[in-house]
C-alpha cells in the first residue's frame, strides 16, 4: 500500500513538473523523454496495484475469509454473496410449523364434496405456515422489516376450493423520530386486539389461534397504510405503547357484489389481503383508521385497548367498528392472557340496494351484522430438574415446559344464538419448548359448535412443531 | 356472549395493577437530601442523564445497550438485543435521605412480529443492588 502511494506521488511530481516545465520553452524531444517516463512510472504503479490485490486475496484465502462474489463456486456457498445475506444490517430468517390433527366423525373439512355430500376426514397433517422474513437497518433511523407467508405451501396451483396463499404479511418502512414519536408506512399488521400482533406459530403456547383472533379479528389481519407510533414511560415502572393507522380498509363484497361477511366465514373473506379488487387496490374512497393504546402499570401487567373504523362498501357508506380489549398477567411461572372483541358490520344484513340479505351460510337468517367473542387462557412455565440431570444435551436451562388451559368463546352473529359461527371451545394443552423460540405442542380441543346446546361430537387431538430459523 | 365476561377480567386485571414491587436496591442515609442527591448522580457517572428532576428527586439515565442474554430461533444466533436504563428516586427521610434504584430492561429480536417494539424484561436486581452499594459507599466515606 505505501509503495503505491510512494509511486503515486512521484507520478503526480513528474506530471507537475512536466506541466511546469511547459510553462517554459520545452523541446520536443525533452518533452517526448517526459512521457516516456510518466509512461513507466503508471506502468510500474499498475504492476504494484496488481501485487498488492493478490496479496490481500491470498491473505484473506489464508485466514479463511473467502472472498464471495459472482465467480464463487459451490451449490451452498453462492447464497452467502447475496448483500442482504452477508451485510450485518440485514437479518434474514423465518419460522415454520406443521401440526397433525386427529379429530372425530372427519370433522376435519377438506373441501370435497361428492353428490352434494361433504366429506371429511379425521386425521391429517398440515404443513401451515412457512414464512421467510427479512429486517434491515437501512440507517440508523430507517429500517425495513417484512414477512412472506406461504400458507399451506405444500399445493402448486389452485383449485376452486382453495387458492394458494403466498403474500406479504406485513412489509414495513420505519422512521425512528424520537421513541415517542416514529412513522411506519407499508403493508402493516394492524393493531386490533394484541394477538395479531403477536400470531408467529412459535410465540404461541396452543397449536389452534384463538377463535375470537381468527373470525372477529381475522388475523392475520394486515392492510397497505400508514401512521404513527410510539413508547411512552409514564413512571418509573409503567410503559404505554401505542399505534395509530390510516389505512386501506375491509372490502365487504366480491366485484359483483356478492357480500362476503358472514355468520360461516366471518370477517375473513372482507381482508384487503384476499379481496377480490384489482391489485388490492381500494374499493371506495374511503380510508379506515386503525389505532391500539397498551398500558403495562408494571413489568408483567398489560391491558389494552383497541379499535377500528372504515367503510367496508363500494357504493354506499357502510362502516364496520372493531373494538377489542386485550390483557396480560405474567407473575413467576404463571400468566393470564386473553383478548375480547367486537364487530359491527352496518347494515350488512341488506345487499347493496337495502333489499334483505341472507345469509348462504346459514338458511333462515340475514347476513350478520354484530359479532363478538373472548378468549382467557392461563399458562404454566415448569421445568423438573431431574430432566436436566436425566438428558441436559435436551433439557437446558433454558428449556421449558408449559402447561395450558384456554376457554375460546364467539359468535359471529350475535342476532341469532346458536348458529354457525356460534362456537365455544375448550383446549388442555402441554408444550415444550427445547430453547424459547422452538415448540412442540400437544393440545386436545373440546369442540362445542352450534351453541353449547346441540354439541356436536368433533373433539380433536393436535400436535404441532413449529420454530424460528 | 356478553360482554360481561370478559369486562370482569379485565377489570380484576386493572386492579392487580395497583399492586407493589417489594424488594428494591435502596441506599438509606443520614446524610441531607442535597448530599445523597448528588452522590446519586456521582454514582451514575458513567451513564448519560436523560432527566434530572431534583423537586421530584427523579434521576434516570439514557438506554445503554447491552449484552443480549437470549439467542434468537433454532440456531442460537446471536442477533437479538438488550439495553438497559436506570432510575434512581431520592426521597426525604426524617433529617436523612433514601435513593432507590430501579432498573428498566428491554430486549429486541430481529426475528418476525418481534422486530416491531422492544418488549420489558425482568432486571437484574444484582446490578441494581450494585449502583445502590456504590451510592451507599460513597455516602459512608463522606461520613453519613
Amino acid at each position: 500500500m505505501r509503495r503505491s502511494a510512494v509511486l503515486g506521488v512521484l507520478a503526480v511530481c513528474l506530471w507537475l513538473g512536466a506541466a511546469v516545465d511547459a510553462g517554459a520553452v520545452v523541446s520536443e524531444e525533452e518533452f517526448e523523454a517526459m512521457k516516456k517516463r510518466l509512461g513507466i512510472v503508471e506502468k510500474e504503479l499498475a504492476e504494484v496495484k496488481k501485487q498488492e490485490t493478490a496479496e490481500t486475496a491470498t491473505k484473506a484465502k489464508k485466514e479463511g475469509e473467502q472472498p464471495l462474489g459472482f465467480g464463487s463456486t459451490g451449490s451452498g456457498k453462492l447464497i452467502y454473496a447475496k448483500p442482504f445475506v452477508s451485510s450485518p444490517k440485514a437479518t434474514v430468517g423465518g419460522y415454520m410449523d406443521i401440526q397433525y390433527t386427529a379429530a372425530k366423525n372427519s370433522s376435519i373439512d377438506n373441501g370435497i364434496n361428492i353428490n352434494g355430500s361433504r366429506v371429511g376426514t379425521s386425521s391429517s397433517f398440515d404443513q401451515q405456515r412457512f414464512v421467510p422474513f427479512f429486517y434491515s437497518d437501512v440507517t440508523d433511523r430507517l429500517k425495513v422489516a417484512a414477512e412472506l407467508e406461504v400458507e399451506h405451501g405444500i399445493r402448486s396451483k389452485s383449485n376452486s376450493g382453495s387458492g394458494i396463499e403466498v403474500s406479504l404479511e406485513f412489509a414495513t418502512i420505519d422512521y425512528l423520530i424520537h421513541e415517542r414519536l416514529n412513522f411506519r408506512a407499508g403493508i402493516i399488521l394492524l393493531p386490533v386486539g394484541k394477538f395479531n400482533l403477536l400470531h408467529d406459530s412459535p410465540l404461541n403456547d396452543l397449536a389452534a389461534r384463538p377463535l375470537v383472533s381468527t373470525m372477529v379479528i381475522p388475523s392475520t389481519l394486515s392492510e397497505a397504510g400508514a401512521g404513527f407510533y410510539g413508547t411512552f414511560y409514564p413512571s418509573r415502572l409503567s410503559k404505554l405503547d401505542y399505534e395509530l393507522y390510516v389505512t386501506q380498509g375491509f372490502n365487504g363484497y366480491q366485484n359483483d357484489g356478492t357480500p362476503v361477511i358472514t355468520a360461516g366465514a366471518s370477517l375473513r373473506d372482507a381482508r384487503q389481503r384476499v379481496s377480490t379488487t384489482d391489485d388490492g387496490l381500494d374499493n371506495n374512497n374511503g380510508k379506515a383508521v386503525v389505532g391500539r393504546v397498551a398500558f403495562s402499570p408494571m413489568l408483567g401487567i398489560e391491558v389494552g385497548g383497541s379499535g377500528y373504523y372504515g367503510n367496508y362498501s363500494p357504493l354506499n357508506h357502510r362502516p364496520l367498528s372493531i373494538f377489542a380489549l386485550d390483557w396480560t398477567l405474567q407473575k413467576g411461572p404463571f400468566e393470564l392472557i386473553g383478548e375480547a372483541a367486537w364487530a359491527y358490520a352496518t347494515d350488512n344484513s341488506k345487499d347493496l340496494f337495502g333489499n334483505p340479505a341472507p345469509d348462504p351460510t346459514f338458511a333462515g337468517q340475514l347476513l350478520p351484522q354484530r359479532m363478538g367473542g373472548f378468549y382467557v387462557q392461563a399458562n404454566y412455565h415448569f421445568m423438573p430438574e431431574a430432566l436436566k440431570r436425566w438428558a441436559p444435551a435436551h433439557f437446558k436451562d433454558s428449556s421449558t415446559f408449559t402447561g395450558v388451559i384456554r376457554w375460546d368463546d364467539v359468535n359471529t352473529n350475535r342476532d341469532v344464538a346458536g348458529g354457525p359461527g356460534d362456537v365455544q371451545r375448550l383446549t388442555l394443552g402441554l408444550n415444550f419448548r427445547p430453547v424459547e423460540d422452538a415448540v412442540f405442542k400437544l393440545d386436545y380441543q373440546f369442540n362445542f359448535e352450534d351453541g353449547k346446546a346441540n354439541r356436536i361430537n368433533n373433539d380433536a387431538l393436535v400436535l404441532s412443531v413449529a420454530t424460528y430459523f | 356472549m356478553t360482554a360481561r365476561k370478559p369486562l370482569a377480567v379485565f377489570t380484576c386485571l386493572l386492579l392487580s395493577g395497583c399492586a407493589t414491587l417489594g424488594g428494591k436496591a435502596t441506599a438509606s442515609s443520614s446524610c441531607p437530601f442535597e448530599q445523597v442527591w448528588d452522590t446519586a448522580i456521582a454514582a451514575l457517572s458513567g451513564f448519560h442523564l436523560s432527566a434530572a428532576d431534583k423537586a421530584a428527586g427523579v434521576l434516570e439515565t439514557q438506554w445503554v445497550e447491552v449484552r443480549a442474554s437470549t439467542q434468537a430461533g433454532i440456531i442460537q444466533r446471536e442477533v437479538n438485543r438488550e439495553r438497559m436504563k436506570y432510575v434512581v428516586e431520592v426521597k426525604q427521610e426524617g433529617t436523612g435521605a433514601v435513593a432507590t434504584v430501579l432498573q428498566r430492561r428491554e430486549e429486541w429480536s430481529p426475528l418476525g412480529v418481534r422486530s416491531r417494539q422492544w418488549r420489558g424484561i425482568p432486571s437484574h436486581d444484582s446490578e441494581e443492588e450494585a449502583v445502590a452499594a456504590e451510592m451507599t459507599r460513597r455516602l459512608k466515606e463522606k461520613g453519613c
